[in-house]
């Protein structure tokens, strides 16, 4: 339970509206895509799908074979992408298919959550 | 990850820009693992990575906490049936993302006008469309994992028993990733919670003075995603100077 403050409560962010999401950005080389899968069972938020199967095929065993090339999903509507940039995707892609573009930028009051656009891998100081 | 230590420092010292040690290795090149072997994880392996837990720091070291290890793959199915059949029903009421036209404004409006402001951290972007995605049949949420150890909170623990639990979390998470097995935190355990009476009783989820804190799945991760991603640049300050000075920022990771 959390606990929200007036002006909160009136601006509560619209999940599918991309005015108040900015969600991330991957970028998938589908001539580097060997479509092993692999990146969609990896994604936390199931967002990755082919035109053939789903995350829950995957899992499940109910299908096998090549997936084909994962796009992000949308909402409903059609408007804004699901992935929150957590790269996890792009560290299990085993042939380096994936890179990320943006990071997962909200507005409202999820914004303190993001302080800096620019992302880098760790630096050994 | 690498199996071997070659091109790894040692422990206790440091130098500039030298490579990661063992530790750092094993907190920078940690990804949650969502994808398991079937093949069961041996009771012993288990007991060593919760005795990582025993030995966490807690706020005046009260402990707050008590562990549940669940090995038996039907009452893990179980949680699952049940955990989507919960967020099946939320989302039927909440779920605006998943629709459009009329049906979307009217989610919508019971989303924001109320759920949203009872439980906005519960339903922050990232968790709410994964829950979304869970409810369209499009996700799993315990990842066919052998083993998920639920960690219960201790309500009277000193302070706010919430971060020892995150603590003793990350060192069961550590640990395991440094002993080979695969880790992924699953916060949606508490979905159960809303269960009439079932996963309550059996597991004790509520029962005084102990209530949910949070679950970890764990087994024998299938593919390798350990390695290091990218993430946003931290703007640090910097209190350098004298009382009547500014703080420098700093920017983290550039």
């Amino acid at each position: 339970m959390g606990y929200l403050t007036f002006f909160e409560k009136i601006k509560i962010p619209t999940y599918d509206n991309p005015e108040h999401m900015n969600a991330g950005v991957i970028e998938i080389d589908a001539a580097k895509c060997k479509q092993c899968g692999f990146c969609i069972t990896a994604c936390a938020g199931s967002c990755l799908v082919t035109d053939l199967c789903n995350r829950n095929d995957l899992m499940t065993g109910k299908f096998k074979g090549k997936t084909g090339v994962p796009r992000v999903k949308k909402t409903a509507n059609g408007q804004v992408l699901m992935c929150v940039a957590c790269g996890v995707c792009g560290a299990a892609c085993p042939h380096g298919a994936i890179t990320q573009k943006s990071p997962f930028m909200p507005k409202y009051r999820l914004k303190k959550l993001c302080q800096a656009k620019e992302m880098t891998f760790p630096k050994r100081y | 990850m690498n199996k071997n230590d070659e091109g790894l420092s040692p422990i206790g010292s440091w130098k500039k820009g030298q490579p990661w040690n063992p530790v750092e290795k094993i907190i920078m090149e940690r990804r949650s693992v969502r994808r398991f072997k079937k093949d069961p994880v041996p009771p012993d392996l288990i007991r060593r990575v919760l005795e990582a837990a025993r030995f966490a720091p807690s706020t005046g070291n009260c402990q707050p906490w008590k562990f549940l290890v669940i090995t038996n793959p039907d009452v893990i199915a179980e949680m699952e049936k049940d955990a989507t059949r919960i967020v099946k029903l939320i989302m039927f009421f909440i779920g605006y993302t998943m629709n459009t036209g009329i049906v979307r404004l009217i989610k919508k409006f019971i989303a924001k006008t109320f759920t949203m402001r009872i439980m906005p951290s519960e339903l922050a972007a990232a968790p709410y469309l994964a829950m979304a995605q869970a409810a369209a049949g499009e996700s799993v949420f315990y990842q066919n994992a052998p083993v998920v150890i639920i960690l219960l909170k201790d309500k009277r623990g000193v302070g706010d028993p919430s971060i020892d639990i995150g603590v003793v979390g990350q060192n069961i998470i550590l640990a395991a990733h440094s002993l080979g097995l695969g880790a992924c935190w699953m916060g949606f355990t508490q979905l159960l919670t809303f269960y009439p009476r079932k996963w309550k009783k059996k597991l004790g989820l509520s029962k005084y003075p102990y209530e949910f804190g949070n679950s970890i799945c764990l087994g024998y991760p299938a593919s390798d995603v350990n390695h290091e991603v990218a993430r946003e640049v931290q703007l640090v300050e910097w209190y350098e100077g004298g009382m009547n000075s500014m703080p420098r920022i700093d920017r983290q990771g550039e």
